[in-house]
């Protein structure tokens, strides 16, 4: 997991690749038509009630002359009344549409955020193994699709959008209001901050994305801050004392990343500047038009009234506000939905359709399989032959990185090989329906998944179709040595596996170890035939072990097995022991045989056994 | 704390330390923000000038009307253009200074019971979490003095045209108190919320995390998975769709009095022109001014918002902050011995972890003789890991003392004590920065120093490592995300042992289970080198190695071990002795022994 990065740069993100508005809005019609169009409506409202506020406030400054000199009580007064009214009506309606946008922001960022969340698990989900989700990019794309990591939500983008929609569009009204009276001032008011506008946001969006760009300095001083304020480091940080040595590694990295982003500051500026020197000539160009004609008696007031108001309006044509940045960044991630939803398909040739029914029946075989990672310099595993009888135990051991977990995983189709095959009775795996194959395989990992549920419920997600059979999750638990935690647990069945739940507690690593072992065994009870063990032990203490391999025998009966471990206490417990190394099979045989043998699973076993004045 | 220290703490915090931290970026906001409110407010005064001149004749008026609305105009749009960018620019330099300050202050902290105990952890994580509203503090303090000028400015335009306007500002009142409303109801929604967010969150991470989901698609849960999340998601969906209307409710009740009350502001102007009393483009510049008046309210009334958030952040801040001061009050100051001569003697030793009931070490009672290697041994829970963190200073006993050479280590300079004690844990930190600087860090006067590094690597008996590194120990280690060589967890490890052993001349050497995760050989590799290391550190410095395992191959090679069960010492002697002894050790000895015969 450690992999794993927090936050993912949206400058890495190719700029063909980058999400438009209108995609957003996309997202927004699939998650809910009902909100799109109320959002259609809102943009709507909110382009031309500003204008018809400024316009219904100018007409009723250009009532009171006439109710000046006529009194309240004529015609006149009452224009100016119905003026007043009609302009109290519009300016009510016009402060409805923040809260109005607030809440379908908020029913929308709901919908969408669930939307897309379910897209990403379907899309994860497609391939039948598992590499692409260790392949960096796919990890960054993910990131970014979800948001939850940069803070920038993609489901706030279709109403930041509509919100920098209607303003632009209130604006271009302005202008037009403004066109109404000089075609010429309407138009060149609109093209001035068409220009100023495009002229200064693509430096300000550069900044807010680039700088950000979560460089690797960017990226190196927020891992320096986990290590300075995580407990995952703690201890180590206090034996050394490192605290001032972290703030200094952070600061220098922080001001590195910072200061690539300073000449783009400066150009910003700069624009800025020649921006405002356009703005201030335009407008003291229009001012004095206007003021010119009143003074010459071209304009009524009325149209005074509304057109000097109407050119403050016209600004937000022009203007660039923080949704444009934050827009750039809600935006980030949906180009990055839809490129997993097209790339994570399996190709057909890995997906057979046969079913595996009550397989294997005699054997299943390695043959001659090799195996490189994607990022990897060498194979992991090369040539190797390895045979598993049906109905016996296999021990695999060798050193460190020597590819064992590589084997049960290729073993459960989480990869497959880039050499040779995998025969299940003879036929070649991948001629097998991919998700029945895995179900056959009863996976015990050495970090089993702690679900957010009842023990009951965990111990049942071996075999989830079988919910209701609580016979064989009772047994499953006594085999696995979990009865005993059980007793100890708070609620019992009931109780809750997540300190983050409430009332839930958790398990130590030695009890999810029993918990995940009965899970395995739940499983091959309801039709999983190859049970895999990888590391069982490891978290137990000495009782655990020496209870776990005098069972050794009723855990695997009439399964097929594959344990691997550093504990040869289990290791020798198997029915046939493999050694892995240099990625093949060096040596193969029974205990006895091996240690007979004096290999190097001789020597291995008598370095442990040696403590114990074991005999070799 | 007196009400007055606690105001200045607060306005340090808040905002002068912004000056501090960017004095010139600070300047430049505030310069920008101070224009920006004068600018906004006070163009519709140019509007009077202009209509009134055009209307009456005067030229000069025209001109200062033109000149004013056309330069607020566009001073206003300059500085809304590039504030956010230049408010980012402000914030990151301040979240520079406040991060690199929160970073000494949490990990500057000898002990640890912040980052371990739940409730002072909590506190912890939020702070951390929330520290972006720090960095952020001065400029949303600045904002908020704008919007109050601007505020203030809009009433002295207003009370010059009839004093009876300047009641306005009681109109912001009732979106304000809508607001609060709205704020408790998306409160509660939240809390409604939060367990099922949290589970689908927990579904998301275990369908797209590898290590999940290979488990996930051995068991065909895929399926299952996806639809909890649908569930999951319709309810959620469901209770946000209650919570936007509702607020959307009390929001449209606030404003729609809000309106009324301005449409009544301008009524009143309008009629008093009806009267003579005012002039036409004072009528159209009140009306402006009335029209404008919501984002002002708008903007004030969100900063204040803003900084009551903040304010809990703050208090967080102070409270680590005393805690830290708390912890350093405490401290000794003896310089520890050069070398122990008689060891170290642990003197009914009791503890339990601050804020839970239940006693992990009582009457803890032994000599650690100087020089010699203890072995720890004990199942899950029986106190060993404790025992070993209050030896590393990491938390204070209740009772009972830890004397070095006969000083308490309570007296001791607890940095000096750190700089003479050495770990490896078998939760062991990967610091992703170059391999030399990983080993090194134990050492930070040296840090660069290869050679010191490789003879570590050495004396942990793990030296291949070098040969490993692409670049050797020049290369920048850890995952594409910081731009360095990925390694597995046992070359993690390795690195993590070369750090423990780097320093040379330590007093007291812990080993917490660093080889948990190796294979026999590199244990036996790894043992057989300790062994001659920790001899030359006995022999130099009289340093006590404490090693604790379950593993027996590892207790083996120990002069005295000492086995706990439940927080006190049952047992402790060499391993014949206890073998011969036939008690709890020799059983659980023979238990492991069965396995190999």
């Amino acid at each position: 997991m450690s992999a794993r990065p927090t936050s993912v740069a949206y400058s890495q993100v190719p700029a063909e690749e980058r999400a438009t508005g209108r995609q957003a809005l996309a997202l927004l019609w699939s998650a809910s038509r009902a909100l799109t169009i109320l959002t259609g409506a809102w943009v709507v409202l909110s382009t031309v009630l500003p204008t018809l506020v400024v316009i219904a406030l100018g007409l009723v400054v250009a009532a009171v002359p006439g109710a000046v000199a006529h009194g309240l009580g004529s015609s006149e007064g009452d224009t100016l009344v119905m003026t007043l009214v009609f302009a109290a009506v519009v300016y009510a309606v016009s402060l409805m549409l923040g809260p109005v946008g607030n809440a379908i922001g908020t029913a929308a960022k709901a919908r969408i955020t669930s939307d897309m969340q379910a897209r990403l698990m379907s899309a994860v989900s497609g391939p039948v193994g598992i590499s692409h989700l260790e392949n960096t990019e796919v990890l960054d794309r993910l990131a970014r699709a979800e948001g939850g990591l940069t803070g920038y939500f993609p489901g706030d983008a279709p109403v930041t959008f509509a919100g920098i929609l209607a303003s632009r569009a209130a604006g271009v009204l302005g202008c037009v209001a403004v066109a109404a009276f000089q075609w010429w001032l309407g138009l060149g008011l609109l093209v001035m901050w068409v220009l100023v506008r495009r002229f200064v946001l693509s430096a300000v969006l550069r900044q807010a994305t680039e700088l950000r760009g979560q460089t690797t300095a960017m990226r190196r001083a927020w891992y320096l801050i986990g290590v300075g304020s995580k407990v995952r480091d703690a201890k180590e940080v206090r034996v050394f004392g490192l605290a001032d040595f972290i703030a200094d590694e952070f600061r220098g990295e922080y001001r590195e990343a910072l200061a690539t982003g300073l000449p783009g500051l400066r150009d910003l500026h700069r624009r800025a500047l020649i921006g405002f020197a356009v703005v201030f000539a335009g407008y003291a160009t229009a001012m004095a038009l206007i003021a010119y004609q009143a003074h010459a008696g071209t304009i009524d007031l009325r149209s005074l009234a509304i057109l000097l108001p109407m050119l403050a309006v016209t600004m937000s044509a022009g203007s660039i506000t923080m949704d444009d940045i934050t827009l750039t960044w809600t935006l980030a991630g949906i180009p990055d939905v839809t490129r997993l939803e097209s790339e994570l398909v399996e190709p057909e040739t890995l997906t057979g359709t046969e079913p595996v029914g009550a397989r294997p029946e005699h054997s299943v075989r390695f043959e001659s399989v090799g195996f490189r990672y994607p990022v990897g310099a060498k194979d992991v595993l090369s040539e190797l032959d390895l045979e598993l009888a049906a109905g016996t135990s296999t021990a695999i051991v060798g050193v460190n990185g020597a590819g064992k977990s590589t084997v049960v995983s290729l073993l459960a189709r989480l990869r497959d090989p880039t050499a040779g095959r995998i025969t299940v009775d003879g036929r070649d795996v991948r001629e097998f329906d991919p998700a029945g194959w895995q179900r056959t395989v009863a996976l015990m990992p050495q970090d089993p998944v702690h679900y957010p549920s009842t023990v009951y419920d965990n111990i049942a997600f071996g075999a989830i179709e079988h919910l209701d059979d609580r016979d064989g999750i009772e047994q499953a638990a006594e085999t696995a040595g979990f009865a005993e935690v059980l007793a100890t647990l708070p609620k019992g069945w009931d109780t809750v596996l997540s300190r983050e739940l409430p009332d839930g507690v958790d398990l130590s690593g030695g009890q999810w170890q029993r918990l995940a072992l009965a899970r395995a065994l739940f499983a091959t009870r309801h039709g999983a035939r190859l049970l895999v063990l990888d590391e069982p032990t490891a978290a137990l203490d000495i009782r655990g072990e020496a209870r776990f391999y005098q069972r050794f025998f009723q855990i695997t009966e009439g399964l097929t097995t594959v344990v691997i471990s550093h504990r040869f206490a289990t290791v020798r417990k198997a029915d046939v022991i493999c050694v892995l190394d240099g990625g093949r099979i060096t040596e193969r045989g029974s205990h006895a045989d091996l240690v007979a043998a004096g290999g190097t699973y001789a020597e291995m076993y008598q370095l442990q056994a040696s403590r114990f004045g074991g005999e070799s | 704390m007196s009400r007055k220290r606690r105001l200045t703490r607060l306005a340090a915090v808040l905002f002068f330390d912004g000056f501090r931290a960017a004095p010139g970026w600070m300047t430049l906001v505030t310069v920008m923000l101070v224009l920006g409110s004068v600018a906004s407010t006070c163009y519709p005064l140019g509007y009077r000038l202009l209509v009134d001149g055009a209307l009456g004749g005067s030229t000069s008026q025209v001109v200062g009307g033109v000149a004013i609305v056309a330069g607020l105009i566009a001073i206003g749009w300059l500085l809304y253009s590039v504030g956010a960018t230049n408010a980012m620019a402000l914030s990151d330099r301040i979240a520079i200074y406040r991060t690199a300050n929160l970073i000494k202050l949490i990990s500057g902290v000898r002990t640890l019971e912040h980052l371990e105990r739940a409730d002072y952890l909590a506190q912890v994580e939020r702070l951390n979490a929330n520290r972006r509203q720090l960095a952020a503090a001065p400029r949303t303090i600045l904002s908020n003095a704008s919007s109050m000028a601007r505020i203030i400015t809009l009433l002295v335009l207003l009370g010059s045209v009839s004093p009876w306007l300047l009641l306005l500002p009681i109109s912001a009142l009732p979106p304000m108190i809508a607001d609060r409303f709205a704020k408790r109801i998306s409160k509660n929604a939240d809390d409604d919320m939060a367990t099922a967010r949290r589970l689908s969150g927990k579904i998301f991470e275990l369908t797209t995390e590898a290590a999940s989901a290979s488990e996930v698609r051995a068991y065909g849960l895929t399926r299952h998975l996806a639809g909890l999340h649908g569930k999951l998601s319709a309810q959620l969906n469901r209770r946000s769709g209650v919570e936007a209307g509702q607020v959307l409710g009390v929001q449209a009740v606030g404003w729609l009095v809000y309106a009324a009350m301005l449409m009544g502001a301008v009524a009143f102007v309008v009629l008093r022109a009806t009267d003579g009393a005012l002039s036409l483009g004072t009528v159209l510049m009140t009306v402006s001014l009335i029209r404008r008046s919501r984002n002002q309210l708008a903007t004030a009334a969100q900063g204040a918002g803003g900084l009551v958030t903040t304010l809990a952040t703050v208090d967080r801040l102070f409270w680590l902050q005393d805690h830290a001061a708390e912890q350093a009050a405490s401290a000794g100051t003896t310089a520890p011995p050069a070398k122990l001569r008689s060891g170290i003697s642990l003197r009914g030793l009791a503890f339990h972890y601050p804020g839970t009931g239940r006693p992990v070490l009582t009457g803890v009672d032994i000599d650690l003789p100087a020089g010699s290697t203890v072995a720890l041994i004990g199942e899950n829970g029986s106190g060993k890991t404790t025992l070993v963190k209050l030896l590393l200073g990491m938390y204070q006993p209740d009772g009972g003392q830890i004397l070095v050479d006969g000083v308490p280590l309570s007296e001791l300079d607890p940095v000096a004590w750190g700089d003479r004690a050495s770990a490896a844990f078998q939760d062991f930190a990967r610091f992703q920065m170059s391999a030399v600087r990983s080993i090194g860090v134990a050492d930070l006067p040296r840090l660069d120093d290869e050679p010191a590094a490789a003879r570590a690597l050495v004396r942990a008996g793990v030296p291949e490592l070098v040969e490993q590194l692409p670049k050797g120990l020049a290369t920048r280690v850890g995952t594409a995300y910081t731009g360095g060589h990925g390694l597995s967890g046992g070359q993690w490890q390795r690195l993590a042992l070369g750090r423990a052993m780097r320093r040379e001349e330590p007093l007291l050497v812990v080993l917490d289970e660093p080889t948990a995760s190796l294979d026999a050989q590199a244990e036996h590799a790894l043992f057989d080198q300790y062994a001659k290391a920790a001899r030359e550190n006995a022999a130099r410095t009289g340093a006590v190695t404490v090693l604790v395992s379950h593993r027996f191959s590892t207790v083996l090679m120990a002069d005295l071990i000492v086995y706990l069960d439940g927080g006190t010492i049952v047992e402790f002697g060499s391993h014949a002795d206890l073998l011969a002894r036939g008690g709890r050790y020799a059983e659980l000895f023979e238990l492991q022994a069965a396995g190999y015969r």
